[in-house]
């Protein structure tokens, strides 16, 4: 059975074009590879 | 592959040639990323766009800087109607590397039609309104808003799944299922539209109550698909084309004909009521030219005429001062009289003035001079023309004894004698209208004479 209001709330807004600018710059996340890199270098400056 | 610090190209080893960073765990992470992007890509080859955008978020979430996986992103946001989005990943991809990147050229497409992705911004702007209405149970407002967006995008699946969700909580379950349906083309194994779907299904079996221990047969609702605002009713029509010919050319004559009845009772009419309306005003400006002529010839004649008779009294005027006639005429008469007269020629002197208006006279002068001479010499003249009258008349010379009868009178105008003979020698000459004239001065003039019976009687009788 469809509960209408918890499925309302999985609906999200859709990206506009004025702020396309800001999703833009806060893009730059560290991924997968940069985290394990910084593993990789703390690792190696304990040692 | 390339480095990730210098952006040096690598190698078999997995230490950069270049920087000499540790690129082990680089290239386990590309290599994740691209399985994830390889997965990403079947399934959007086969329109699972909803997994296909899973993996290749899974795929840039690993590494940021596989273009290939932003691009094909964009793409797949692009398909499912969220331009913007699209439009992110491919400046992003674009900023990472801007040599040789498609994602330059789809960015180029998108803008260069301006009016059509202002109006797809829009329908994401009204979308995200809806969807605000929708949460703040202003229901019609998100309906009526829903479906201006899915008439202009009809591929942004978020706005169809929201006005199915909507449709749903309404009962209008054939509405929903079209929005469903319509999501379904677009991203075949969409999970919430499948599932939304799959709700319709149990609510509308829900409704037919009635069962069997057996299985069953699932019947297929055949629900006529639900109207909407656009779509056009065409009824059946029963009209049927002619298959004989024969008909055929007896249509085209009957169209024939009844088109040139129309051109004859319509078209020409107007025609002729052109051309009369032409001729009627060329006739009235032919008239007013016309009359206008008419009008300047009255004009000319009427001036015509003044001036003749200015004309006229001008030459009248001239010949009096010439003394061919008129007063000077008189004059001139009068001092050949007194001429006549100084040379005691009463009988001349008298001749002359016989036939001058004593009244006519322009001076006074000149009048007492006549006066003078007529007294001096009317009378005797009068009797010596008389008696050279009645000597021609016994010679029966009537015409020289008529001028001598008739002088005899006009010298003295009570000579009744004169009178009646100058009558008798009229009537001898045969000039009855003189004879009349003559008798009725005997008539009028002297009624007591002896003459005026036999005058009477002339005068009766003529």
């Amino acid at each position: 059975m469809i509960n209408f209001d918890e499925e309302i709330k999985k609906f999200q807004p859709s990206l506009e074009v004025e702020e396309a600018e800001d999703a833009i710059y806060n893009n730059d996340v560290p991924d997968l590879t940069d985290l394990i890199n910084k593993i990789v270098d703390d690792t190696a400056k304990d040692k | 592959m390339r480095c990730y610090k210098c952006g040096g190209v690598l190698s078999d080893s997995n230490v950069c040639s270049r920087c000499g960073a540790n690129v082990a765990v680089y290239k386990k992470a590309a290599k994740a990323s691209n399985a994830y992007y390889n997965l990403g890509l079947a399934k959007a080859r086969v329109r699972d766009l909803t997994g296909a955008v899973e993996s290749l978020k899974t795929s840039i979430t690993i590494n940021k800087r596989n273009i290939e996986a932003r691009n094909l992103l964009g793409l797949v946001y692009c398909e499912m109607g969220d331009v913007v989005e699209a439009l992110s990943q491919w400046v992003i991809s674009k900023n990472i590397q801007s040599a040789e990147n498609p994602a330059e050229s789809y960015i180029t497409r998108i803008q260069s039609n301006q009016n059509r992705f202002e109006m797809i911004s829009n329908t994401i702007k009204k979308y995200n309104q809806s969807l605000l209405c929708a949460q703040e149970q202003n229901y019609d407002m998100a309906v009526i808003q829903l479906k201006k967006v899915i008439t202009q995008n009809p591929k942004l699946i978020k706005a169809q799944q929201l006005l199915a969700l909507l449709y749903i909580k309404d009962k209008e379950y054939g509405r929903a299922k079209k929005c469903l349906n319509a999501v379904l083309k677009i991203d075949r194994n969409n999970t919430l539209t499948l599932r939304y779907l799959d709700e319709i299904e149990k609510l509308s079996a829900v409704k037919d109550p009635q069962s069997s221990f057996l299985p069953k047969k699932q019947r297929v609702i055949s629900e006529p698909a639900a109207l909407n605002g656009n779509d056009v009713i065409i009824p059946k029509s029963s009209y049927k084309e002619p298959s004989n010919g024969a008909i055929t050319i007896i249509n085209i004559l009957v169209g024939v004909l009844i088109g040139a009845a129309l051109i004859w009772f319509l078209i020409m009419p107007a025609r002729y009521k052109g051309l009369t309306e032409d001729y009627n005003r060329s006739l009235a400006e032919y008239s007013e030219q016309l009359s206008s002529g008419n009008v300047e010839l009255n004009s000319l004649t009427k001036q015509l005429q003044e001036v003749t008779a200015q004309k006229e009294s001008v030459e009248q005027q001239l010949e009096q001062l010439n003394g061919t006639g008129g007063s000077n005429k008189l004059l001139n008469a009068v001092i050949q009289s007194a001429d006549s007269y100084i040379a005691n020629n009463k009988t001349d002197a008298a001749e002359k003035l016989i036939d001058v208006d004593v009244s006519a006279l322009p001076t006074d002068e000149a009048k007492a001079l006549y006066t003078t001479i007529a007294t001096a010499t009317m009378t005797s003249a009068s009797t010596e023309f008389y008696s050279k009258g009645t000597t021609d008349y016994n010679k029966k010379s009537y015409d020289t004894a008529v001028e001598f009868f008739v002088k005899a009178y006009k010298c003295d105008k009570t000579n009744v004698n004169a009178v009646y003979y100058a009558a008798k020698c009229y009537v001898a000459l045969n000039q009855p209208d003189n004879a009349k004239t003559y008798y009725q001065y005997i008539v009028s003039d002297f009624a007591t004479s002896g003459y005026v019976t036999e005058a009477k009687s002339y005068v009766d009788s003529h």
